[in-house]
């Protein structure tokens, strides 16, 4: 496939005085499994919603497979997205969507269909205002899966499901992935579990893209020094300093960037631990209000 | 392409809320009224037959609510889903009206089920010949359900102001236009002209708001959002 799945410029999106959404871009490349990461209220709905136009932007530009969404089936057929909070018509059992899922998602692969039904052990009679929370969420998850769309995003789709039915989502997930490749989002505040699936991440924060990262190199770019506080101060004295947590006479703080081997070795003369921070605690550390220091010059 | 027979599917899915109810709903109604016409033993003219098209009205105003971010989520185009979902009602009301004719003659054939109950072939509504029967109750459903319909995409795209504005403003214009034939004497007028025409005049005259209901709701679903 040629071009970008999804290309975003200056999008922007209000409601009165309160920008939900301030002049984004980024670009999601064909088959590659993005992150769109972020706080509750940071924008990321409101962006996806108007990915597949669900939502009008109030300006910017927006493109889905070199085109406009809007009203435009050639996009919206290759587009499914599944979200949390999804509504279905009162009177529709499992099977009433699967049905009118297959007809509508070009890709529709009803043998893939069937045997996630079983993996999750959905009821295919029952309707799905009577479904519990986490059988909601599957019926969703489910549909994502085997509509094999070329562009498939998944907003907080696990809402209610317990560990063995994310763990399988993302191994299901994975496998069709490998065999079947796409561009899929998923956004999600379990950042930790979804992290070895990340292929890109992108970070929006109240309503602007934070990071815009590919996954591996997001890793490396940060790490925790602990020890005392004298000598973690001079450690990270001419370093970018995304974290501090003090404990008694220790500190422990969060410094993005490389370590270089002499580097490690000043750290290991000044008796400091240096750790890997997950892609999660960079996150939340990157994304919590409070942690806005630099250079480690907060007196 | 079968983009709009994937919206026939979708609202086609849901029996209950097209066939199964409207159908309980108007079998109860003549069941109620055929008992006491059988206990009572006189001859009843009932009004229960518009069970039946308040009905209609009904699954026009609450279509949208039940569908239309179910459809809109699962990448249907918005001119899709209002095609389709114009086109279903048409459909049903077509089949509808057949219905309604055939339970007529049935009714007439019976000699009014054998107890002078007449629930489906009334005086008025079934007086010009079958084509035009079927258009009374045909565009009487039809229009009731785009009535709904409009109602409920005025809802869709503005909530509870536009409910509110468009309340206090049909309110307000009824009141004026109560008030302008009282006081311009018109009301002898408009009550002789209504009774020169037939229940198929009349059901003629549905036709321009048919048309304007589909306008307005063509245009705020194109413009409504999740």
């Amino acid at each position: 496939m040629t071009g970008n799945a999804v290309e975003v410029k200056q999008l922007t999106k209000s409601y009165g005085k309160v920008t939900a959404v301030n002049e984004v871009s980024f670009t999601l490349e064909p088959d590659k499994i993005y992150g769109l990461l972020g706080r509750n209220g940071a924008g990321k709905t409101t962006i996806m919603h108007m990915i597949t136009a669900q939502l009008f932007a109030t300006s910017g530009e927006l493109k889905v497979f070199g085109e406009e969404p809007y009203e435009n089936s050639r996009v919206l057929s290759q587009i499914c997205f599944i979200k949390e909070s999804q509504k279905y018509p009162d009177n529709y059992s499992v099977q009433d969507v699967l049905e009118l899922s297959s007809s509508l998602f070009p890709n529709w692969d009803r043998a893939f269909a069937n045997e996630l039904l079983k993996d999750f052990q959905l009821p295919l009679k029952r309707k799905m205002k009577k479904l519990s929370r986490g059988m909601h969420s599957s019926v969703g998850i489910i549909v994502g899966l085997a509509s094999r769309a070329p562009l498939t995003i998944f907003d907080e789709p696990y809402l209610g499901l317990d560990a063995v039915a994310r763990a399988l989502f993302y191994d299901r997930l994975i496998e069709d992935y490998s065999e079947n490749p796409r561009t899929i989002v998923l956004s999600t505040h379990l950042i930790d579990e979804v992290s070895r699936l990340l292929e890109h991440v992108i970070v929006i924060d109240g309503g602007k893209v934070l990071i815009n990262e590919d996954a591996e190199e997001l890793r490396g770019t940060a790490y925790s020094v602990a020890g005392t506080a004298t000598a973690v101060e001079s450690f990270i004295a001419d370093k970018k300093v995304i974290s501090r947590e003090p404990f008694g006479a220790l500190l422990t703080a969060g410094v993005t960037g490389r370590l270089s081997e002499a580097e490690r070795k000043k750290a290991d003369a000044l008796g400091l631990q240096i750790a890997a921070i997950s892609l999660q605690q960079l996150i939340v550390q990157l994304t919590s209000k409070k942690t806005d220091v630099k250079g480690g010059t907060r007196s | 392409m079968n983009r709009i027979g994937n919206v026939l599917k979708l609202h086609q899915r849901d029996k209950s809320a097209w066939l199964v109810i409207p159908g309980m709903i108007l079998g109860s109604s003549f069941l109620v009224n055929l008992i006491v016409g059988f206990l009572s033993g006189v001859e009843i003219y009932t009004g229960g037959l518009m069970s039946i098209f308040i009905y209609m009205l009904v699954l026009g105003i609450i279509v949208l609510p039940q569908t239309f971010s179910f459809a809109i989520s699962f990448s249907i185009r918005r001119t899709d889903y209002f095609v389709g979902t114009a086109l279903n009602a048409v459909i049903i009301g077509f089949f509808t009206a057949i219905g309604l004719l055939l339970l007529s003659a049935i009714e007439k054939a019976t000699n009014y089920w054998g107890t002078g109950l007449h629930f489906f072939h009334l005086p008025y509504l079934t007086d010009g010949n079958l084509v035009q029967q079927f258009s009374v109750y045909f565009l009487a459903l039809v229009m009731l359900f785009f009535w709904g319909f409009a109602i409920g995409s005025v809802f869709r795209k503005f909530r509870g102001i536009g409910m509110l504005v468009l309340t206090l403003a049909s309110l307000l214009s009824t009141t004026l236009l109560t008030v302008l034939i009282i006081s311009y004497d018109w009301l002898d007028n408009i009550i002789n002209w209504f009774a020169d025409l037939t229940a198929f005049d009349l059901s003629l005259w549905l036709l321009p708001f048919i048309l304007c209901y589909a306008i307005v709701s063509f245009v705020l679903i194109r413009r409504s959002t999740v």
